[in-house]
């Protein structure tokens, strides 16, 4: 599957790896829900996100509320481009100049 | 206000200022001196000009644009109402109506060529000004809008598959755009449900896009998105436009305020009126329906219970029901005159058509039925009006030979009776031909036999499928189609149609006789054996008891009359018609029912009183069972079937036409079977 989520503990980092999308929603909101739950979680990692939709972006804003210390890191090109589109750079902690942080 | 249901009140509005249009029209022509009418005229063009600029439908516009101006001329007495002006700005009526309906202006170039025909044919009474519409629309295409969108997206978007980045794609790609998105809906995660949408979009687009462009963008997803679109301001506003919505120019302006003028004057009457979506208020009615048996069933077990306190409650609850009922039964009541106004036009048109000189004269306009049945009574009252026209009312010069009037008179009535409404087609032309008829009906094999039939019995055969007399098929009516749809639809109405000539104005009259409602009726309820039911209350007119000489079954049912206070009075043995088993008890009563000019006496074991009832349908299976209407269910739960009070008539008039001939002949006719 081009789908994958890895949690590592340790950097306290969340990867999403693949698509994020609604056909994933489910999948990534048990992974988030886990990794908040650890008290351990301080960044995702979004760098190697393809595909990425109004769901997924739903998810990144309830990760943002419920955590608000979390880090949203390396934002892929598919990311960025929802992001700007909907002007949402800075409340999910993209650069608008550099384009990624 | 959400764009859909603005959308929609344009609809209605236009068409009802074109009906307006329409009745104007040809009251114009019988009084062209009115000034009142023919400002009234000029405004109902003008709103719907305005309105369609509103939302962008420039092919409305600018063909409307050109009919508005012919009006204001004729407003200001520069050009007069004759015969082919009032013809012509009918046909322009039709089209703009035509124009409204397709509203999305890709379509409207089908219907491109015959505005020009038509308005190269409103040339001579156009001024000199040429139409600035067309051009302006062009110079409106290239200027530059800003729109202001708000989008609200349906909780289940993402389920069916629509995905808000669509649209916002989409409209990137129009102009410039700007995006606030809302995104305080969206809770935290573990309240989130994933494949719901929570965000909401505040857009604004600086483009030079038509706003039917704009609106591509939720295409889609109709009923997931709502949206509110609205022109913030054009870019260009000093330039001269006569696109709306920005009317500036000195001429238009001016024409703006009169037209607010006129909607103040539209607006004075103090009946005040709100729309609301015809489902809504089925659903009402329904529930109503469902509360008035709740109701019942309440009203029975206080009654049972014994306890005066919640009997008095059930009783004030149930006179509470009854008001509820009557009220949200009046909401779906509209009169009839709308209906009736339409064969205006009709006969007007028809007239010119077949060489004859008709009138229509309309009483009763006022008189109320349910909504429904007005929907479903407009096509059968259609070939009716039509019928008189063509076949009832003779040539001018055939009429003059008969001394009669050259002008024919067609008229429709309507007026309330014993819980019905009764509609009258009357004209006072040829009046029925009964030899023709027979002859015809032997023809077409319709007739077995050589019985001696009544007149009314051969007038109803013309209502036979596959009947015509006429000699000479037109392509208006006589084609033998028709007039049995027409019985068979208003029979779907549980109504009934008869035909007497010579009629009320000595030609033919077509009676039909409807319910006033087809969702509740107060019935009157009565008990046979096991089995109870209803008949409508209204048809009910005295409960008498059989007298105790008859009550031996015998001797009522070979007789099937009695004497009631010296009438003859035909009865119905429910029991036996129903073939119910059991006997009858020792003592029993008679409901008399009347119909039109029928009565009849229906035997019952015991009344059980008045009991409002929601008619359900009957299913199919029960299609073949002659004399019954429906079924309801009482307070107990148990169920009740409602009588087809015409239907049984009908069986008894059939009974003694069969008895008639069994001994006058010794034949009996095929109708006995019932």
């Amino acid at each position: 599957m081009s789908y994958f989520c890895h949690f590592n503990a340790e950097q306290g980092c969340l990867r999403v790896q693949g698509e994020l999308t609604i056909y994933q929603a489910s999948a990534t909101l048990q992974a988030f829900r886990a990794a908040c739950a650890s008290m351990q979680l301080t960044q995702l990692d979004l760098s190697q996100v393809t595909d990425f939709d109004s769901a997924g972006l739903q998810l990144l804003l309830a990760l943002k509320k419920s955590a608000p210390e979390v880090q949203l890191r390396h934002h892929s090109d598919a990311v960025i481009k929802v992001l700007s589109l909907t002007n949402l750079m800075t409340e999910l902690d993209l650069d608008p100049l550099s384009g990624g942080v | 206000m959400n764009m859909e249901l603005a959308l929609q009140t344009f609809f209605d509005e236009s068409r009802e200022l074109l009906t307006d249009m329409e009745r104007i029209l040809l009251q114009l022509e019988s009084f062209p001196g009115d000034a009142e009418l023919r400002n009234a005229l000029f405004r109902c063009v003008h709103t719907v000009k305005g309105s369609a600029g509103i939302f962008g439908f420039q092919h409305v516009v600018s063909f409307t644009h050109v009919v508005e101006n012919v009006l204001d001329r004729l407003r200001t007495e520069e050009i007069h109402l004759s015969q082919l002006l009032a013809d012509l700005l009918l046909r322009c009526r039709d089209h703009i109506s035509l124009l409204v309906d397709i509203a999305d202006p890709e379509d409207a170039v089908r219907l491109a060529s015959a505005s020009q025909r038509l308005l190269t044919e409103l040339g001579p009474f156009h001024s000199v000004t040429p139409p600035q519409t067309p051009q302006a629309v062009v110079a409106d295409s290239h200027q530059q809008h800003q729109w202001r969108l708000s989008v609200q997206i349906a909780a289940d978007a993402l389920r069916f598959g629509m995905d808000p980045l669509g649209f916002i794609g989409y409209l990137s790609r129009l102009g410039q755009l700007q995006v606030t998105t809302s995104s305080q809906a969206v809770p935290c995660l573990a309240e989130l449900e994933p494949e719901s949408c929570y965000l909401s979009f505040e857009l604004a687009l600086t483009t030079d896009a038509s706003e039917a462009l704009i609106k591509e963008a939720f295409e889609l997803g109709n009923d997931l998105y709502q949206v509110q679109l609205e022109c913030v301001q054009s870019a260009q506003l000093a330039k001269l436009s006569a696109g709306p919505p920005n009317d500036s120019s000195p001429e238009l302006l001016a024409r703006t305020i009169d037209k607010d003028a006129g909607q103040a004057h539209r607006r004075k009457p103090p009946a005040q009126h709100f729309r609301v979506q015809a489902d809504k208020l089925d659903r009402l009615i329904n529930l109503v329906g469902e509360l008035v048996i709740a109701s019942a069933s309440v009203s029975l077990n206080a009654g049972h219970s014994g306890d005066a306190v919640s009997r008095e409650s059930a009783a004030n609850l149930n006179l509470l029901v009854e008001d509820i009922r009557n009220s949200s039964l009046e909401l779906r009541m509209v009169a009839i005159g709308e209906t009736f106004q339409r064969f205006q036009r009709v006969v007007r048109d028809l007239s010119a058509e077949i060489g004859k000189d008709i009138q229509l004269d309309i009483t009763g306009a006022e008189t109320e039925l349910d909504k429904t049945v007005v929907e479903k009574i407009g096509d059968p009252l259609m070939h009716l009006v039509r019928n008189a026209c063509d076949h009832g009312i003779e040539l001018p010069a055939v009429r003059q030979q008969k001394g009669k009037l050259a002008q024919g008179l067609v008229q429709l009535n309507a007026y309330h009776e014993s819980g019905a409404i009764v509609i009258e087609v009357n004209d006072d032309g040829n009046g029925l031909n009964r030899q023709k008829i027979l002859a015809k009906a032997k023809e077409k094999h319709l007739l077995t036999g050589d019985g001696h039939l009544s007149d009314s019995e051969v007038f109803n055969l013309i209502f036979e499928p596959g009947f015509s007399t006429v000699e000479q098929v037109t392509n208006l009516s006589g084609r033998g189609v028709g007039m049995d749809v027409v019985k068979r639809n208003i029979e779907a109405l549980r109504g009934s149609v008869e035909l007497i000539s010579p009629g009320t104005l000595g030609g033919t009259t077509f009676r039909i006789r409807l319910p006033l409602t087809l969702a509740i009726i107060d019935g009157f309820l009565a008990r046979v054996g096991d089995a109870t039911y209803v008949v409508p209350l209204d048809l009910v007119v005295e409960c008498t008891e059989l007298p105790k000489a008859l009550c031996n079954a015998d001797v009522v049912s070979t007789s099937h009359y009695i004497n009631l206070r010296d009438e003859v009075l035909p009865i119905i043995l429910l029991r036996e018609h129903f073939m119910q088993p059991g006997t009858s008890g020792r003592r029993q009563n008679i409901i008399v029912v009347r119909h039109g000019a029928h009565k009849v006496g229906l035997v019952v074991d015991e009344l059980l009183g008045e009991q409002q009832t929601v008619i359900k349908p009957l299913s199919g299976i029960f299609s073949h069972v002659k004399g019954l209407s429906g079924s309801t269910i009482l307070g107990s739960g148990q169920v009740s079937l409602i009588l087809d009070v015409p239907a049984l008539l009908q069986q008894v008039s059939q009974r003694e036409d069969s008895l008639d001939r069994s001994n006058n002949r010794h034949v009996r006719a095929p109708l006995a079977a019932c």
